[in-house]
This record gives structure tokens, C-alpha cells and sequence, in this order.
């Protein structure tokens, strides 16, 4: 079927099927959908489409519909099991499903100076159906105009993990290539940009050079900022089993007392140790780093150092002069003495992993340790550390990232973020970026001209730059606003004044009460398929039924279409760029897609071409290669290492064979490992953090003005605020409406992943229904607030309502937690689950949130605001 | 720098040292493993002058060093290996242990694995943890007479109390780290709500143990826990505390409490079980005869469930471990009813169990799907079932011994005895087998395993009829008589 036939056809039967409902509410019965097909039953091969950890899932169907989930037993990865979130996947597809194209009546037009002044509101009133064609032709004639007027860097995307790879290829295409913006983001950025440019510093290139079962053969695991059993639960139980079975000693650094620090102390509380640290990280590193050359010196890798890293001597040097455990009690908030036992351990762990060859230390972070102003020097900090004690480079110890998105690792991969490009380089890499022009048929030239643009401060930058009118129009693509800081003083004014086009699933999702056209998108499952990057660098498929909710599209067909109209729009070919045809099927072939991504991938440290000389060899094609190795891990740049599922640890020459590789023992031009040291000093605390706190209170205080603050304040491993300490111990509505006495954090609640799906999952949704604030029992006696009771959250940019939680015996579920005095912490992914109605929604965590950014990742940080707690 | 100054001029006695360390650490794990039989054997009994001079050397040794072995570690397994404390004389015990491992290893490792340790999806780990903490010896020991009807678990009725005692005396001599002591009230109920229970089950259950608790057989990772050979043998406290403590180092997760896959409530677990209980009372296949032809492809199936773990999918069989049944020879010379027998009442002696639980109809749908399977150059061989070799006894075993004890063992007790051919002397073979089969089966050899011919010109051997009667009725004196 040709293009232009194929849409209007489906134009007619989304008027066929009368979408008169056009109501938020959720429809009532089971399965109200149609759907396209009625096919027989099949078992379809998946990667879970939640966490990072990737498991393999099986998605069973009947008459075409989704019916259940089930753990493929088979999946090097989970081996036949699957957390709750996982199992339950299956009830959020059919529900509150957008099902055609909705154009807000009073649209914001940046060109002409108008703004929206229904933004912000639920009523269905608001919009008018529209046809897929006429939605997509006002979409691509707006973006084109507005490219024109005010150049491509006006308009910005923010994307997500949650595409398909090959979707997040084909954005990356679209907005450098044929609108010729620099301006894309992706949810990403608030997830694990942090490690990715800490890697790029450390080791010369992104992602973790571990692979999951280094667990098995770790001497010593140790989880940073990270509570495993709540945020990566398949990786934890692998942990805890490992731990049952051979007594390792088990490190948490977190404040708060989580399930994986009771767990793995229920396995053997002697040796499973807890750093309850508030922002403490860079210090607690250098600290271990003291003690262990000072107490363990056998410990201390001298050889590797001397031959495989520069930059040593100085760290070596300075943490020797600052870093004494007594000395920096105060940054750490650990006695000494924890340090020294763990430092022992630490050790022992070293030196039998490098005698044998095989073992050490496993360092593994999550989200929470990214997501600070310094999450960057977080990752180099731990990369330092581990690269003293010789704990990289060889199976069984490393550093390893574990990422929040099931596919955040392919939009590292295939660079769709500001300034990247596809395989680990940067767009100021004028050979790399002249090789992806040809692959993207895009003329040099243009390419080169993105480099020169800028989009400071990268997400949360983008988002100012829109307040300040520089960013004209932005694309949501299956990525929620709600997950940036500060919603309520810079995302959503920011969103209401661009025109804004989202691709959504959800009726009520909280993306539309900002959009000017919605797209209604199919979600995983019921698309095509792709692959999913999973955090150990294996490619695994998510193929799916091919069978959406009648009227939506998958987001790479949607790129597809986009990217063709407006390249035509702005005078360039756009069948060269996009050279792709729907099927008979009516959807287009992301297989197609994934090949010519595996073909551009040659040459690079990411070189995947290795599956392709596969399918050359034996006529497989990729899809059922990786499908058959349940994975491959990238690299893959020969035929034989593909063959084998890819290269499961990177650097030091642990690859396999591979003729040409792009580097030495590690990615940068030097071949080694570079150890940047990372300071923290809280000598000027008060003065820059009072600095930072105009930002999301003065309106026309805009964090990418003042970089200089936050380098300041990351140099100084400082926290965007300071609570007002003084004040705690005051019973609630005493503390003086200026004072902020309490951390406050935002992170994750086992049931739930961020705030879309599992919130609409009947199970979930049941199991945590309701926000929480987890408080600590003395702290909830001296404010005189009950377990169970709803009190307000308050910062200095917005509130939200709570209930609070007081320990493992609370009323108020999951009561899997304890924090420390003085600390408090929510789950953001409540934000929307009373509703997404700004009227009516109460618990959206971010709304409280500080906007203040690493000065090189980007990431914000939502670990450590100051609050004040008070009754409704 | 300094450090790299120490690091040169470390001295060499200390690496050394290091050295001696590492390797007595690697010798202190080998080491364990004798020790927990030691130790396994009588808690009173104090170890031997000797083993308590290597003990004390091995565990004293890393902790002059600031670097060793982990003393945690060590005293784990140390703990663990005082657990499964049984009260006999050293020497009696240790045997039975011996027993029960070379008992486990031809009967139910094939399915279990080797050390017991299972594999998802086909069968359960029971060297775990927690199993063994929960699980009476009772528990184990009906399990294995009874088997696990509808699948591939059969019923043991064959093995002797003496022997399934062997059995439960080597689970519990494997070394656990961690050991937990469960106690399970088999008498307590829990009474519920079966339809509640079913929605449960759906969401928190059924994505592993499939529907209706039909466990592998719908190809999830969990095992069959609707079917009613295990509801019958573990109790409601059985079940709860199996949701509390989940199973370390498998699939399966506690679902009570804050580690777990869900934290479910004493309510929905009594849910939970009272809809599995209600699963119990279910007629699950019948086991009337069946006349009509089998179905091949639901015989694949069957054959995937009941067989594959052997003879491996396809049947094509693995050498020294299962014979090869979708053999062109042997598909030619077997009739359907030498399967149906084969498969009725096994190979005792073997890990080829009888299979009295198989329904006819299963039986005709497994051996519609062998005969379905394709095989190239198709012969045709008749056999005749009565007639009887009357050879020389004495010079048939001699001739055995020379011509076929090398592959089949040196009474013919097959893979047990550690060689690569069937046990072609053991009392369930030759009940099946005519003396034609034998003769046929020499003649004609099975054609791509090394079963080779041996009577004729392209043989191992060129035997004559007569060394085939004395070897045939040398064979058929192994036989026990009736």
C-alpha cells in the first residue's frame, strides 16, 4: 500500500469506528479496544519493558490481544523469573488508550506571540478530532515554518528509553539531520547521564564494561546510592542468592535503611555493611582510598596503575593530604571506624580477586547515585577508587551502572542526546561526523553547522531556554514531563508556551494538558518490535504483536512520516534520508532500520557489524540472531564474536579478537584509564547554595545563566540546598514559613515504575496505591504527626500531599524502609496516581523539586531538598 | 613516589608468603569438603587427632595475615556442615551416604542434575536451602514412591524403603550454606476464599507454575503445584511457609514479607491455597484404555514432557546416557507393543522408570509421534517373538566379554557401570526383548550410534548364529527367574 493510500484509509476507519467517546475518563469493561488483527494465539519473545535490568519476557496473546506475561526461563539474565512490575505489564496495555489524532482549539503559536490560555486543563471540550493526515500535515507545517523563522535549534525534542533503538536512531536523524537542532533530549538525561559522562571521563567511552554475572563471581559487591531491591529487583535476588551461597561481604551506601540492606543483613549481618551517608559519596571514596593505602598497601594495584592510568599521581597525592577518615567525618557522616572495616574487607576482596584473576570488588549504582549536582564526579570518584585497588579490567569486579529505562542504554547508543551522535562520539568529532552524514544522507555541511549550536544546560537548559522564548516548539515522544524538576515554575510554563506535540498512549496522561496536537501511539507489546539495550550492553528484542489499539501508530513509523514531510518542507530528499516503505502489514520494518544502524556502526568502539557478516554467512537475519543468542552484547564487530553473543567485558584486552579495534586497554587516545581527582569541601556551603536557591523563586533567575555556580558547587561536591537544622525538633506549624528543616528525596517504590503504567496496572496499583512520605519515628513525635496521617510536603518552590509512613509496621504500605533523622523521601512515582488533573493532583513530587543540574551531565538533582513538613 | 618505591622493593619472602596463603586458602576449600562429611558424621565424635591438627593449621593460617580467606566464609560452611545431624555409627553413615549418591545419580539426576541443583523449567532445585529446611524426610520419601502423576516424576515403587532412605540421607549430606530450620505444622489449615484465591493466583502465581498450577507443561520456570500429586504430599504450612522463604538461588521468591516478589497478606495466602486445594479434588486425565490411533503431534508433546529428558528432544539419545530411539534400526526391529511394554514398566535398575501412570491414550499419541518422526533408508525387519536360542552359557560369556562387555559393562548392567551402551543385561531389557530382537539387533546394529553390527561382513565382528545363541543365552541367564 502506498503511503498517501494507507493514511487515508486509516483515516477512514478511525471515522468508521466512530471515536465519539471522547470523554478522560477511563472507559468501563474489560477490553474496549479494537483492534486491528484477530490472530491466532502465538507466544511472542520480549525484553520486560520496565527497568534496565532487562529481562527476558515472554508475552503471551490470544485472538491478537495481550493476555498475560510470562518470565522467559531461557534469558541468560533473569532465568525464569520476573518481579511484580514485570508479571503485571499485561493489564496496563488495554486501558485509557488514546485512539485518534486531537487538536487543542486554542493552539499556542510562539511565531505570532500567542499563548495558549487553555493549557493546563483537562476538559475533552478543548480539543476536536482530527484525521491522521490532517494532524501530521499541521504538525509538519508548523515545525517546518517555525524551523525556518527562527533556525532548528528552536525546536526541541525529549525523547525517551523507552523507544525502540531503532526509533531513537531514526529522532536523532530528524532533529540533527533534517531540522538541524541541537536541541534533543530524552529522559535519559535525568536518569544516568551522570555515569555516562563519567565514564567518558574514566574510561574513554560510555556504558558499564561488566556484565551481570560478574555478580557470581564478585568477591565483594558493593551498591552505591542504589536500593536494589526496590529499583532493580532480578538483580538484587541474584545478589542476595550469591551472598546465601557463599557469605560475600555486601556494601549499601544509601541514608536510608532500604530492603536491600535488610536483606542481604537477614543473609549474614557481619559482614553485610550499611553507610547510611547523606551526599557523602566522593568523600567516602577518597576516605577508602586512605585507609586502604595506608593499612593495606598490599592492596594498592601499583603495576596497573603505573602502566594502564594517568593521572594517579596526583590522586594518590591529594587524597593523601585531605581525605583521612577521622578528618572527614563531617562530609562523610560515617564513623571512621566503619570506614577501616570496610576498607579491610575492600582489600581482602582486592587482592584474592587479583591473584586469581577472576573476582574483586563489584561497584554497582543506580539512579539515586547519578542524580546530584555532582553526579559526575560520583562515577569518577568510584572509578578512581576501584582503579587503585586494581578492581577492573578482569571478570568479577568493575564498575557497573545500572540504568532506570529499559532502553536509556540505546539512547546512549545511538546518541540522542545534545551534541552526541551514534557510537560513544561526540558531533565536534569531525570525522565520525562526516561518516553518519553519508550513512544519514544528510549534506556535511549541515551537520557541521548543528555542531556549532548549542542547547545549554541540556534538559533542564532546554526547558529555560523556552521560558526565555529560544525554544519555540517541542516534541514529547513516549517521555512524561513530569519526571524534570521544578514542574511547576519551569517545565509546565515552559510547555505552555511552545507549540508542543506529544505521542502519547494514555487519555489522561499528564503530557496532554500541555500539547497542541496529540498523536496517539502504540506502546510495547502491540508495535512491531525493535531492541531493547539492556544494561550490560545486550541487544535483545522486544518484538511485539503488530497489533495496536485500532487508530494508533508505533513511534518509529511516526518519525518515519514526520521526518519525510517536513524534509520535504525544507528542501531536502526525504525518502534518501528515511529510505523506508510500509509493509503489508501497514507498519514499517524496523529490521530494515536496525541494519543499516548495524551497518553505520563499523569501524566505532560500539562496532556491531559482526551480526550482519553473520547474516551473510548463514542467512539469519539479525532479529533471529539475537533472538536464538537470547542477546548480544555489544561490540560485536566479528562474525565469530557475534556469533557468540557479543563481548561480555570490555577493556584491558578482554575483548575477543578484533582486527582494527578502535582502541588499547581503554577507549581514549592515550589508551588508559585517566583518574581525575574529585574533591569535596564544605567550606563555602551556605553562600552557594543560597545562590542556588533563587533559582525556581526568582522568576528571572535561570540556572544557564549561572554556570559558574553550579561548577562552584560541583567542585565542592555540594547539594543544591541546606536544610535549616536549627529548626528541627519544632512540633509542625511552629517552623517559621522561610525555614526549611528537613532533607527531602524523591526516588522509587518497588511496585510502581515511573508514573505511567503500573500506576493504571490493577495490581500495582493496589499493592502501593497512594503517596507516601517515609519519616523517621522521633522525627513524626517532635513534629506531633501519626503513621497513616496526611500532612504537606513543602519546599521553596511548590508542595504536595503525603502520607506518613513511619517504618517497617506502618499502616501505610509498602513499609519496607526506615531513614535516618532529620530525612524524609517519596516516591515520585505516586505524581499522578490521584490525578493527572492539576486541579486534583496533589502528589506530584516534582512540583517541589530543585531544577539545579550537574554543569556536565545535565542530571538534576532530586536527592537532597530542603523541606518542612505541614498539616492539610 | 614513595609507593611505588615499596612496592619495588617489596620484599620477596612476602609475596611468597602470600603465596602460601593462596594456596592453602584453595586447599582449605577442598579441604571443607571432607570436613563436612566428618562432621556430618557424628556432631559428638570428635574429629581425629590428625583432622583436628589440619583443621586448626588451615584455619589459623590466614589469620596471621591481614589478607586470607574470608573467616566468615569458613565458619559458614563449617556451620552448615554441622547441620544434617543423624546419630549413627560413623562408618554405617557414611555409607548410606555413598548409597543414596550413586542411588540419586542413576535415578534422578537425569531430571534433578548432578548435586541435585535442578534447572528451571524442567525441574526443581532440591539441594536448596530452603527446600531442605522445609521438607521432611517424609515429604521427600512419599515423593519419590509416589511420584508426581502428570509429570515426568513417576512413581517409585520399585525402590526399596532402604533405598529412598540412601536417597534422603545424600540430600541432607549436601553441604548448604546458610542453613535455615523451617518449621512446618503439617496439621494447620488455612481456610480461604477459592475464587479470591484464583485471581491471586492468576497475578502472582500463574506466570511461573502456569495455569491451573500445571507447572512445566505450559513452559513456564515453575514446577506443577495444582497437580495432585504434590497437593496431596504437602500440607497448607507446607505451602505458606514455601511463600515465606521462596527458594534461594532459584526463580522462586518468598511473596510474604518485605524481601519478596509481593508482600501478600495471611488472607490472600489462604486464598491462594484454598484455590490450589480446590484444584486437588479435579479428575486429572484418564486412564482408560485407548483403542484408536495416536496423535502424533499431541504425542510430541509427551514425549517433550515425559521422555526428552533422556533420550533428549527428538530422541535422538546421548551416548552413556540414553539410547537413541528415533533409530531407523531400532524403530524397524521394536515393535509398537516392545514400546508400550518398555515404557509400562521401565528398565528397572535403570533411570528408565515404569510409567503405570500414563494414560493409553498417551502411550498411543508417544508412539504415533516415533513412528511419525522421519528417518532415511527405511528397512524392513521382521522379528519373531518366540523362538528360543539354545546356546552355551559358559562360552556365551566369554563371548560376551570379548565382544560386547567393553560397551555394555561387564554383566551388561549398562550406563551404570560407566560405559556407553543400554544395560542389554538387566531384567527389565530382557523381559522385552525376544531372542529374535537380540539377534536382529546384532545383524542389523543401530545405525549411527556405535551400536554396530556384528554378525556379517560390515560388522565389528563377523559372528556366527551359534556365538549369537551362546551370547543370547548367557543374556537370558542374568535373568532373574520368576
Amino acid at each position: 500500500m502506498k503511503r498517501r493510500s494507507f493514511i487515508k484509509y486509516s483515516a477512514a476507519t478511525a471515522a468508521l469506528t466512530g471515536v465519539t467517546k471522547t470523554g478522560w475518563a477511563v472507559p468501563a469493561g474489560e477490553n474496549p479496544y479494537e483492534l486491528e488483527k484477530n490472530d491466532a494465539e502465538t507466544d511472542i519473545l520480549s525484553a520486560c519493558p520496565y527497568c534496565g535490568v532487562g529481562c527476558g519476557t515472554i508475552i503471551k496473546t490470544r485472538n491478537g490481544r495481550i493476555t498475560n506475561i510470562v518470565p522467559d526461563k531461557d534469558h541468560p539474565t533473569n532465568k525464569g523469573l520476573q518481579c511484580i512490575k514485570g508479571l503485571t505489564s499485561a493489564e496496563a496495555i488495554y486501558v485509557n488508550r488514546l485512539n485518534t489524532p486531537l487538536i487543542r482549539k486554542d493552539m499556542s503559536d510562539p511565531l505570532r506571540g500567542k499563548v495558549s490560555q487553555t493549557k493546563g486543563s483537562y476538559d475533552p471540550k478543548l480539543f476536536r478530532e482530527a484525521s491522521w493526515e490532517e494532524a501530521e500535515e499541521l504538525v509538519s507545517e508548523r515545525i517546518a515554518e517555525i524551523a525556518l523563522e527562527t533556525g532548528g535549534n528552536s525546536v526541541g525534542l525529549y525523547g525517551s528509553g523507552q523507544l525502540s533503538l531503532e526509533g531513537q536512531y531514526l529522532e536523532n536523524i530528524f532533529m540533527k539531520g533534517v531540522l538541524g537542532s541541537n536541541t534533543i533530549e530524552a529522559n535519559a538525561r535525568m536518569c544516568m547521564t551522570s555515569a555516562v559522562t563519567g565514564y567518558f571521563k574514566s574510561l574513554g567511552s560510555d556504558t558499564p564494561p561488566t556484565s551481570y554475572e560478574d555478580i557470581e563471581l564478585a568477591d565483594m559487591i558493593t551498591f552505591w546510592g542504589h536500593n536494589s531491591r526496590g529499583a532493580h529487583p532480578i538483580l538484587y535476588w541474584r545478589v542476595a542468592d550469591y551472598k546465601s551461597k557463599t557469605n560475600i561481604p555486601t556494601l549499601v551506601v544509601d541514608p536510608r535503611r532500604t530492603g536491600t540492606v535488610m536483606g542481604l543483613e537477614d543473609i549474614n549481618r557481619f559482614n553485610s555493611f550499611h553507610f547510611p551517608t547523606i551526599n557523602g559519596d566522593i568523600s567516602i571514596h577518597n576516605a577508602l582510598a586512605w585507609a586502604i593505602m595506608d593499612r593495606y598497601p598490599d592492596a594498592v594495584a601499583w603495576d596497573f596503575l603505573k602502566n594502564y592510568t594517568a593521572g594517579w599521581e596526583k590522586y594518590v597525592d591529594e587524597v593523601k593530604k585531605g581525605y583521612r577518615p577521622e578528618d572527614v567525618e563531617d562530609r562523610t557522616k560515617i564513623p571512621a571506624a566503619e570506614i577501616y572495616k570496610v576498607a579491610k574487607v575492600w582489600a581482602e576482596a582486592s587482592i584474592k580477586g587479583r591473584r586469581r584473576g577472576s573476582g574483586g570488588v563489584l561497584s554497582i549504582w543506580g539512579i539515586g547515585y547519578n542524580q546530584h549536582l555532582h553526579g559526575q564526579h560520583n562515577t569518577m570518584g568510584l572509578v578512581n577508587l576501584m582503579a587503585l585497588t586494581g578492581n577492573i579490567g578482569r571478570p568479577g569486579c568493575g564498575p557497573h551502572s545500572q540504568t532506570g529505562q529499559p532502553n536509556a542504554m540505546g539512547e546512549r547508543l545511538t546518541g540522542g542526546l545534545t551534541g552526541r551522535l551514534p557510537f560513544n562520539e561526540g558531533i565536534k568529532n569531525v570525522k565520525h561526523r562526516n561518516r553518519m552524514a553519508t550513512h544519514w544522507g544528510i549534506p556535511e555541511a549541515r551537520l557541521a553547522q548543528v555542531a556549532e549550536l548549542s542547547n545549554t544546560g541540556m534538559a533542564v537548559g532546554m526547558m529555560e531556554r523556552a521560558l526565555k522564548g529560544e525554544v519555540n516548539a517541542m516534541f514529547l515522544i513516549y517521555a512524561t514531563h513530569i519526571d524534570l524538576p521544578d514542574s511547576y515554575n519551569l517545565v509546565r510554563p515552559a510547555l505552555t508556551k511552545t507549540f508542543t506535540v506529544v505521542q502519547e498512549i494514555y487519555r489522561d496522561a499528564p503530557n496532554n494538558l500541555y500539547a497542541d496536537v496529540i498523536l496517539p501511539a502504540a506502546t510495547w507489546g502491540e508495535w512491531v518490535g525493535g531492541i531493547y539495550v539492556q544494561s550490560e550492553r545486550r541487544l535483545f528484542v522486544t518484538d511485539g504483536t503488530a497489533n495496536p489499539v485500532k487508530g494508533c501508530r508505533p513511534d518509529m513509523d511516526m518519525v518515519i512520516d514526520k521526518g519525510k514531510m517536513i524534509a520535504e518542507k525544507l528542501g531536502l530528499d526525504g525518502d534518501k534520508i528515511f529510505p523506508y516503505e510500509r509493509k503489508a502489514n501497514g507498519f514499517f520494518d524496523p529490521e530494515e532500520v536496525f541494519r543499516d544502524f548495524l551497518l553505520a556502526s563499523k569501524g566505532t568502539d560500539a562496532d556491531l557489524s559482526g551480526i550482519l557478516d553473520v547474516e551473510k554467512e548463514t542467512g539469519k537475519s539479525p532479529y533471529q540472531q539475537i533472538r536464538e543468542l537470547r542477546g548480544i552484547q555489544w561490540p560485536a564487530p566479528t562474525a565469530a564474536i557475534a556469533r557468540a553473543g557479543g563481548t561480555k567485558r570490555r577493556y584491558m584486552g578482554q575483548e575477543e579478537y578484533w582486527p582494527g579495534k578502535p582502541y588499547a586497554e581503554f577507549r581514549h587516545k592515550d589508551g588508559k584509564l585517566h583518574i581525575h581527582m574529585c574533591h569535596q569541601d564544605y567550606t563555602n556551603y551556605k553562600e552557594i547554595t543560597d545562590e542556588l536557591s533563587k533559582a525556581g523563586t526568582d522568576p528571572d533567575y535561570y540556572m544557564i545563566d549561572h554556570y559558574d555556580v553550579l561548577v562552584k558547587a560541583r567542585d565542592a561536591g555540594l547539594t543544591p540546598e541546606l536544610p535549616n537544622f536549627d529548626q528541627l525538633g519544632k512540633k509542625v506549624g511552629e517552623c517559621s514559613k522561610d525555614k526549611y528543616p528537613f532533607w527531602w528525596a524523591t526516588g522509587v517504590v518497588y511496585e510502581h515504575f515511573h508514573t505511567a503504567k503500573t500506576i493504571r496496572a490493577g495490581t500495582t496499583k493496589k499493592l502501593v496505591p497512594e503517596m507516601y512520605v517515609e519519616m523517621h519515628p522521633d522525627d513524626a513525635a517532635e513534629l506531633g504527626v501519626k503513621d497513616g496521617q496526611w500532612v504537606k510536603i513543602v519546599t521553596r518552590r511548590g508542595d504536595l500531599e503525603a502520607r506518613v509512613s513511619i517504618g517497617l509496621d506502618s499502616v501505610v504500605k509498602p513499609a519496607r524502609n526506615t531513614v535516618p533523622k532529620g530525612f524524609l523521601f517519596s516516591p515520585w512515582n505516586l505524581s499522578v496516581a490521584d490525578s493527572a488533573d492539576p486541579k486534583k493532583n496533589k502528589w506530584l513530587a516534582n512540583g517541589t523539586t530543585h531544577r539545579a543540574f550537574d554543569p556536565v551531565s545535565g542530571q538534576a538533582d532530586f536527592k537532597k531538598c530542603a523541606a518542612r513538613v505541614e498539616l492539610i | 613516589m614513595v609507593e611505588s618505591g615499596d612496592n619495588k622493593s617489596a620484599p620477596k619472602g612476602k609475596t611468597y608468603k602470600a603465596f602460601i596463603v593462596f594456596y592453602a586458602a584453595l586447599f582449605l576449600l577442598a579441604f571443607v569438603g571432607l570436613l563436612v562429611f566428618a562432621l556430618t558424621v557424628n556432631r559428638s565424635k570428635q574429629p581425629t587427632p590428625s583432622d583436628e591438627k589440619k583443621t586448626t593449621a588451615e584455619v589459623s593460617a590466614p589469620s596471621d595475615q591481614s589478607f586470607g580467606i574470608s573467616e566468615a566464609s569458613t565458619t559458614t560452611v563449617y556451620q552448615a556442615a554441622v547441620e544434617p545431624v543423624v546419630p549413627v555409627t560413623k562408618e554405617k553413615h557414611f555409607e548410606k551416604i555413598k548409597r543414596g549418591e550413586s542411588l540419586f545419580n542413576a535415578n534422578c539426576s537425569a531430571c534433578h542434575q548432578l548435586g541435585a541443583v535442578g534447572k528451571v523449567g524442567f525441574a526443581p532445585n532440591i539441594r536448596n536451602r530452603d527446600f531442605l529446611g522445609l521438607a521432611s524426610d517424609d515429604f521427600i520419601k512419599r515423593t519419590i514412591s509416589g511420584g508426581r502423576p502428570g509429570t515426568s516424576m513417576p512413581p517409585r515403587p520399585d525402590l526399596t524403603d532402604h533405598q529412598i532412605d540412601g536417597i534422603v540421607a545424600y540430600l541432607r549430606s549436601l553441604p548448604v550454606a546458610n542453613p535455615v530450620v523451617i518449621h512446618v505444622d503439617p496439621h494447620k489449615r488455612f481456610p480461604g476464599n477459592a475464587v479470591e484465591g484464583k485471581a491471586a493466583y492468576d497475578i502472582f502465581c500463574g506466570s511461573c507454575h502456569g495455569e491451573e498450577g500445571r507447572g512445566y507443561s505450559e513452559g513456564g520456570s515453575g514446577p506443577g503445584i495444582g497437580l495432585p500429586g504434590f497437593l496431596e504430599t504437602a500440607s497448607d504450612d507446607y505451602i505458606y511457609q514455601t511463600l515465606k522463604y521462596g527458594r534461594v538461588g532459584t526463580p522462586m521468591k518468598p511473596f510474604i514479607g518485605p524481601q519478596g516478589v509481593a508482600n501478600l497478606s495471611e488472607g490472600e495466602v489462604a486464598d491462594i491455597i484454598t484455590y490450589l486445594r480446590s484444584l486437588q479434588t479435579v479428575e486429572k486425565g484418564a486412564t482408560a484404555t485407548f483403542a484408536g490411533a495416536g496423535d502424533p503431534l499431541s504425542g510430541e508433546e509427551q514425549f517433550n514432557i515425559n521422555c526428552s529428558a533422556c533420550h533428549q528432544l527428538g530422541g535422538t539419545g546421548k551416548i552413556g546416557f540414553a539410547p537413541s530411539i528415533r533409530n531407523r534400526d531400532f524403530l524397524a526391529i521394536a515393535t509398537n507393543d516392545f514400546i508400550r511394554q518398555t515404557v509400562r514398566k521401565g528398565r528397572q535398575g535403570t533411570a528408565m522408570v515404569a510409567r503405570p501412570d500414563l494414560s493409553e491414550k498417551v502411550m498411543a499419541d508417544i508412539i504415533a509421534y516415533l513412528r511419525a518422526l522421519p528417518v532415511a533408508n527405511d528397512v524392513q525387519i521382521s522379528v519373531d517373538p518366540y523362538t528360543i536360542f539354545n546356546g552355551n552359557k559358559v562360552a556365551g560369556k566369554d563371548k560376551f566379554t570379548i565382544f560386547c562387555a567393553s560397551c555394555h559393562g561387564p554383566e551388561g548392567q549398562g550406563y551404570m557401570a560407566g560405559v556407553s551402551g543400554p544395560g542389554i543385561g538387566l531384567e527389565g531389557f530382557l523381559s522385552a526383548a525376544s531372542d529374535d530382537y537380540i539377534y536382529q539387533t546384532l545383524k542389523q546394529g543401530r545405525v549411527g550410534t556405535p551400536m554396530k553390527p556384528f554378525i556379517g561382513p560390515k560388522g565389528v565382528a563377523n559372528l556366527t548364529d551359534e556365538d549369537v545363541y551362546d551370547i543370547t543365552t548367557y543374556l537370558r541367564s542374568l535373568q532373574i527367574p520368576n
